[in-house]
């Protein structure tokens, strides 16, 4: 079986998640399982320094709304300056991975003896 | 229904906000705790009805403690003295002058106080006449009701005086005047400021002919 | 470890934080557990299997604490209380140098429609009754006829003491009252600003009326309509026409 990934870049998914919707925190610890088939499953509390530094950046806003069950819940949303951000950190992530694939992929094993 | 959740910055920076604009408020409404001396020179305009007015000259007065400052526009003459204090600059004397009608001469005094001990007497004014050479500065003074009455006299020349558009201004401060002191207690006690009256203020050409004279 | 020690141990690192905000972060994680709990319910797990479940994915929550203490820096909550503490001081100042006594006649010279309603003297209490409405900006203050009536000359008692009887029969007395111009000077007492000229000479009383307002007298000619004031301020001429009612007067 393969090893579970740890958490990297989790400010990078965290802000692409709310690109899609905004979200509470357990919601966006659901959606990270499902979209990476369970690859990133990171500890629960965990979650909410990030979402914290994010708002005290200004990448994030949060607000209160009444859950079904009648409790208020806090929901984030995507800022402008946060979608600016998300977009950068994307391109860098994908020239970085781009970068990792083409090394790897010129480290061709030798076939037969 | 969505309730909008503040950082610490913004809520800080929020109530700097509110804090500054009611500071200002409270400023523009009981003119006290202003920033710059300028801010009481306005408001002496305001008060006056006299319009925006320019700063002809200003003094420090080390003896009263105060920044006496002379400005003017075409109708009006403004003298205000000006000091600070923990809650900002304030301004307890100011006096006015309407010059708006042809006249050779125009004045008017001023008792600046650093309200406990010393007053001086500031006549300011404004020399229309080309003749007019000096300005002498009369009036009476008494410590107190039963001490004897003083005859202050000071004099200013036209090289002295301030140009300004055109136009000639002068400001002639007189002595620190005293108050009254009585024993109490066998130290001595302030018992009023003094009297000041009969203030007049008289134009003299080069030969000392009188060519015109206010009582203010 | 259940959800209230598990928040409990998370606060206990929030120093420098609020109450405010240690609660807020407190109600955040506990929906969060009791939205795990209520999933891991609603798929068949009782209640104590749910909650042991969910503590075991919540991780260190000290760690949680520390993380979340560094983004709550002591700055910010200084330049609130500082802002705070100058509104304090901007409160006592507004209940301590103001004079409410001054405000109170300001606006009620202002705005009341007869705000004289007492004189010292009773021979001029008819003007309760003569109400007008006048007014003209000198500057930073507003004088206001607010009544204005025809009395006999001989009605006033005190000719000669400081002014000589006029020749005229009748006089018009006039209520002059002052306020502030602006809204902003509420709390400056106003007072006359100087002498006006009037359609004939004047003769102050120094009578107070109700909050400082004082009368003038002014000789007439039978008939007359009104009364003028002249004030020259600055380069302008202001004037007030004051009108004046003969009704009942013999």
């Amino acid at each position: 079986m393969a090893k579970k990934q740890s958490i990297e870049h989790t400010h990078l998914l965290v802000l692409s998640l709310l690109a899609s919707e905004d979200m509470y925190g357990y919601q966006m610890i659901v959606e990270l399982a499902r979209r990476s088939d369970h690859t990133f499953e990171m500890k629960e509390g965990t979650l909410y320094p990030v979402l914290h530094g994010l708002e005290k950046d200004g990448l994030v806003e949060a607000y209160q709304q009444e859950a079904p069950t009648g409790r208020m819940r806090k929901y984030y949303h995507l800022t402008r300056k946060g979608g600016a951000v998300l977009k950068d950190e994307k391109e860098a992530w994908e020239r970085y991975a781009g970068a990792v694939n083409a090394v790897l992929n010129c480290g061709i094993l030798p076939v037969g003896g | 229904m969505k309730r909008r959740i503040w950082t610490r910055k913004r809520k800080a920076l929020s109530l700097t906000a509110v804090t500054l604009v009611l500071f200002f408020l409270f400023q523009y409404t009981y003119g006290i705790c202003l920033m710059h001396p300028v801010q009481a020179r306005w408001e002496a305009e305001q008060f006056y009805g006299c319009g925006s007015t320019e700063r002809i000259c200003h003094v420090w007065d080390g003896a009263v403690g105060q920044h006496v400052t002379l400005s003017s526009n075409e109708h009006a003459l403004l003298l205000i003295g000006t000091y600070s204090t923990l809650s900002g600059w304030s301004c307890r004397d100011r006096d006015a002058v309407d010059c708006s009608e042809a006249a050779p001469l125009y004045g008017g005094t001023l008792r600046l106080s650093d309200g406990a001990v010393e007053d001086v007497v500031y006549a300011y004014g404004q020399v229309n006449d080309a003749a007019i050479d000096k300005i002498q500065l009369s009036f009476c003074f008494a410590a107190n009701e039963t001490a004897p009455t003083e005859t202050h006299i000071y004099l200013t020349d036209a090289e002295d005086w301030h140009e300004h558009n055109g136009q000639r201004y002068f400001l002639l401060r007189s002595d620190a005047l005293m108050p009254a002191y009585a024993p109490l207690n066998g130290r001595p006690y302030q018992i009023n400021q003094g009297m000041v009256w009969d203030c007049t203020l008289t134009a003299l050409n080069q030969y000392g002919t009188v060519l015109a004279e206010i009582k203010t | 470890m259940t959800p209230r020690q598990y928040t409990d141990r998370v606060t206990a690192c929030l120093q420098g934080l609020s109450r405010k905000e240690r609660e807020a972060i407190r109600q955040e994680l506990d929906g969060h557990m009791e939205d795990h709990i209520c999933a891991l319910l609603e798929l068949g797990y009782d209640r104590d299997l749910a909650e042991k479940r969910t503590m075991a994915r919540m991780g260190d929550p000290e760690e949680v604490g520390r993380e979340m203490r560094k983004l709550y820096p002591l700055r910010w909550l200084l330049v609130r209380w500082c802002a705070m503490a100058v509104c304090a001081v901007l409160a006592a100042l507004l209940i301590t140098q103001v004079s409410w006594r001054t405000v109170w006649w300001n606006l009620h010279f202002r705005l009341a429609d007869n705000p004289v309603n007492r004189y010292e003297m009773q021979t001029f209490a008819f003007l309760r009754e003569h109400p007008v409405d006048v007014r003209m900006e000198i500057g930073g203050v507003t004088v206001r006829a607010c009544a204005a009536g025809i009395m006999k000359t001989a009605d006033y008692p005190y000719w000669g003491t400081w002014e000589d009887k006029p020749a005229t029969v009748h006089v018009a007395a006039v209520t002059l009252c002052t306020y502030s111009t602006e809204w902003s000077d509420l709390s400056t007492p106003q007072y006359f600003p100087g002498y006006f000229r009037w359609s004939d000479r004047a003769y102050s009383t120094g009578c107070d009326a109700t909050g400082g307002a004082g009368v003038t007298m002014i000789p007439v000619q039978p008939g007359q309509t009104s009364v003028t004031a002249v004030y020259q301020h600055y380069g302008k001429d202001l004037t007030m026409e004051i009108p004046l009612s003969w009704e009942g007067v013999t």
